[in-house]
C-alpha cells in the first residue's frame, strides 16, 4: 500500500508541473512595459557542503544498489532505494548534476582547456562508470533518478518487437554523438535542454518539455525505462564500462534449469536465451563478409551527408544565426531591425567581429558534423553485425550491456529453492514469497 | 591446449581493460577539475544562480534559451 502511495506521488510529478507551469502563463504579462515574467529562485546558501554530500551519498547508494543487487539479490530493498533516489537527487537536489547531463561538461572541459570541471560534476561523471567497471550497471538500477522513475511507475511491460528495438537502440548513440558536438562547438547542452525528467522535478519547464516527460512517464507504464533504453546517451558509456564488470547479475545462484521465467519476467528484453551454432555457417560468414564490406560505405557515404548538412547544423548555434541575421540586416537596410540584430548594436559590437565569430564556430562544425555522420555510419555497421554474430550459449544470461540490474529476474527463478533448501521447486510459484512480484510487472 | 582456457584468457583480458580504463578516467577527468579558468559556481544549476544571464557557458546559453530570455530560433 505504502509502495502504492510512492508510485502515487511520482505520477503526480508531470501533473504538479504542468499546473505550475499553466499558472505562470495564464496571464500574459503587461504590455508596453519591460515587464517579464521572474523566475522563481531559491536561496542555496549551504551549496558547496552539499557538493560533498552528494558526492558521499551517490558512492554510498551506488555501493549499497552493488550489495544489494549482487549478494542480498532483493527486488523489495532496491526498491527502497530507487524511491529514495527520486526523492533526494530527483525532488530535493532538483535532478542536477545528474551523470547524463555531466557527459556536456566533460566534452567541454576536453576540447576547452580554459574551463574548470566543477568537482560535483566530475564525480557524478566518474562514480558511476568505475562502478559499472566493478559491478555492472547498478547506477541505472537504483541511484539514478530518472531510470528510478520510470521504474517504480512500470505496471506490465510489452515487449517491442525486435526489428522496432533494433532501430530505436542505435538513438542513444547518435544521441551522445550529436550531444557531443553541440558542446564541443560551446552550442549548447541538449541532454540538460531536452532532458524530460527535469521540469517535473523542479516542478517548472517550459511546456512541451513538460508534456514531453509526461508521455515519457506514460509510456513507462507499458514499457520498461524507454528513456534508459532508446534514448539515454549515458547508457552508451555504462554499457561499454559493463561489459568488463567484475561481478554482474546472474540470474540463478545454481544450474539454470531452463524455465524461460527470468526471460518472461525481464521488462527490458536482456535476458539471452540459450543459442547453438547455427547449422549454415557458410551463410552466416557470407552475410558478415557483406556486412563487413558495405560498412565503410556506409560510413564514408553518411559522413559526405554531414559535410553537406554542415551549415544547416551550425545554424543551432547562436553566434551563427546572429551573424546571417546581421548579414540579411545589412543586404536589406531598408527591412525593421530584427530584435536579435538589434539587440547587437546596443552593445556596441561591429558586424564583422559577429561575422568573425560565425566563421570559427562554422569550421568546427564542418570538420564535427561529418564526425558525427561518419559516427553514425559505424554504429549502424557494428549494431549489425552485432545482430549476426551468434554467442553459443546453453542457459538463460543477463546481457551484461543492456541488464540495469533491476532485480526482477532473481525473484522470478524457482532454482533458489532448490539451492537454499527452501521446501519444494515450483516451477511457477504458487506461494507468497517474501520479495516476489508478478511476472513482468513492477507494482 | 586445455578446454578452459579461453573464459579466463577472456577474464584476463577484462581486468586488464578494467584496471587500465579506472585510472585514466578518473585521471583525465581529475585534471580537468583542477585547472584554473571558467567554471560554474552554481553547481551546474541555472535556474537558481545569479549570474546565469551573463554566463557564457553552454549549460546558460541553454537555460536562456529554453526559458525564452535568448531564443536562437527566432530572428
Amino acid at each position: 500500500m505504502k509502495l502504492r502511495t510512492a508510485i502515487g506521488f511520482v505520477l503526480a510529478a508531470p501533473m504538479l508541473a504542468f499546473g505550475q507551469t499553466a499558472d505562470q502563463h495564464s496571464q500574459p504579462p503587461p504590455q508596453f512595459t519591460d515587464y517579464r515574467i521572474p523566475l522563481e529562485r531559491a536561496a542555496l546558501p549551504r551549496e558547496s557542503a552539499f557538493q560533498y554530500v552528494d558526492l558521499a551519498l551517490l558512492a554510498l547508494m551506488l555501493l549499497l544498489t552493488a550489495w544489494i543487487v549482487l549478494t542480498r539479490r532483493s527486488r523489495k530493498e532496491l526498491r527502497i532505494v530507487s524511491i529514495f533516489a527520486v526523492a533526494y537527487f530527483g525532488f530535493y537536489r532538483l535532478g542536477c548534476v545528474c551523470a547524463i547531463g555531466s557527459i556536456q561538461n566533460v566534452t567541454f572541459g576536453l576540447t576547452h582547456s580554459s574551463y574548470r570541471l566543477p568537482l560535483t560534476v566530475a564525480g557524478f561523471f566518474v562514480l558511476p562508470l568505475l562502478a559499472a567497471l566493478f559491478f555492472g550497471r547498478v547506477f541505472c538500477g537504483g541511484v539514478c533518478p530518472m531510470g528510478a522513475m520510470q521504474d517504480l511507475v512500470l505496471i506490465r511491460s510489452m515487449k517491442v518487437p525486435a526489428g522496432l528495438k533494433a532501430i530505436l537502440e542505435t538513438v542513444p548513440y547518435i544521441y551522445l554523438g550529436a550531444a557531443i558536438l553541440f558542446a564541443t562547438t560551446g552550442t549548447a547542452f541538449v541532454i540538460c535542454e531536452y532532458d524530460p525528467f527535469v521540469g517535473m522535478f523542479r516542478l517548472h519547464g517550459h511546456f512541451w518539455m513538460i508534456v514531453f516527460g509526461g508521455v515519457v512517464v506514460a509510456l513507462s507504464m507499458v514499457i520498461g525505462r524507454p528513456y534508459c533504453r532508446f534514448l539515454c546517451p549515458y547508457s552508451v558509456l555504462l554499457k561499454w564500462c559493463s561489459h568488463f564488470a567484475r561481478h554482474s547479475v546472474s540470474v540463478t545462484p545454481d544450474g539454470c534449469i531452463q524455465c524461460h521465467l527470468c526471460a518472461n519476467a525481464c521488462p527490458f528484453d536482456s535476458i539471452e536465451a540459450p543459442q547453438v551454432v547455427p547449422a549454415n555457417r557458410q551463410q552466416s560468414r557470407r552475410q558478415v563478409a557483406n556486412m563487413l564490406a558495405f560498412a565503410p560505405v556506409l560510413t564514408l557515404a553518411l559522413a559526405a551527408i554531414g559535410w553537406r548538412m554542415s551549415p544547416v547544423v551550425a545554424s543551432w548555434d547562436l553566434r551563427v544565426h546572429r551573424a546571417r541575421v546581421l548579414h540579411q540586416a545589412q543586404l536589406n537596410p531598408s527591412a525593421p531591425k530584427t530584435a536579435l540584430a538589434e539587440a547587437w548594436d546596443r552593445h556596441r559590437h561591429t558586424a564583422q567581429e559577429a561575422y568573425q565569430e560565425a566563421a570559427a564556430v562554422e569550421k568546427e562544425f564542418e570538420v564535427g558534423v561529418p564526425l558525427l555522420g561518419a559516427w553514425i555510419g559505424i554504429v549502424i555497421s557494428l549494431k549489425s553485425l552485432s545482430y549476426l554474430r551468434r554467442k553459443v550459449s546453453t542457459d538463460y544470461v543477463a546481457n551484461a550491456g543492456s541488464c540495469v540490474s533491476c532485480a526482477r529476474c532473481y525473484s522470478v527463478c524457482p532454482v533458489p529453492f532448490r539451492t537454499y533448501g527452501l521446501p519444494s521447486l515450483p516451477i511457477i510459484p504458487s506461494s507468497p514469497v517474501e520479495d516476489r512480484e508478478p511476472v513482468g510487472g513492477a507494482a | 591446449m586445455p578446454k578452459n582456457s579461453d573464459p579466463s584468457r577472456r577474464q584476463f583480458l577484462r581486468s586488464v581493460v578494467r584496471w587500465a580504463a579506472a585510472p585514466a578516467l578518473v585521471g583525465t577527468v581529475g585534471a580537468m577539475t583542477h585547472r584554473k579558468g571558467e567554471t560554474c559556481t552554481n553547481n551546474t544549476i541555472c535556474r537558481t544562480c545569479g549570474v546565469s544571464e551573463t554566463c557564457g557557458l553552454p549549460q546558460a546559453l541553454s537555460f536562456r534559451d529554453a526559458t525564452g530570455k535568448e531564443n536562437r530560433h527566432v530572428g
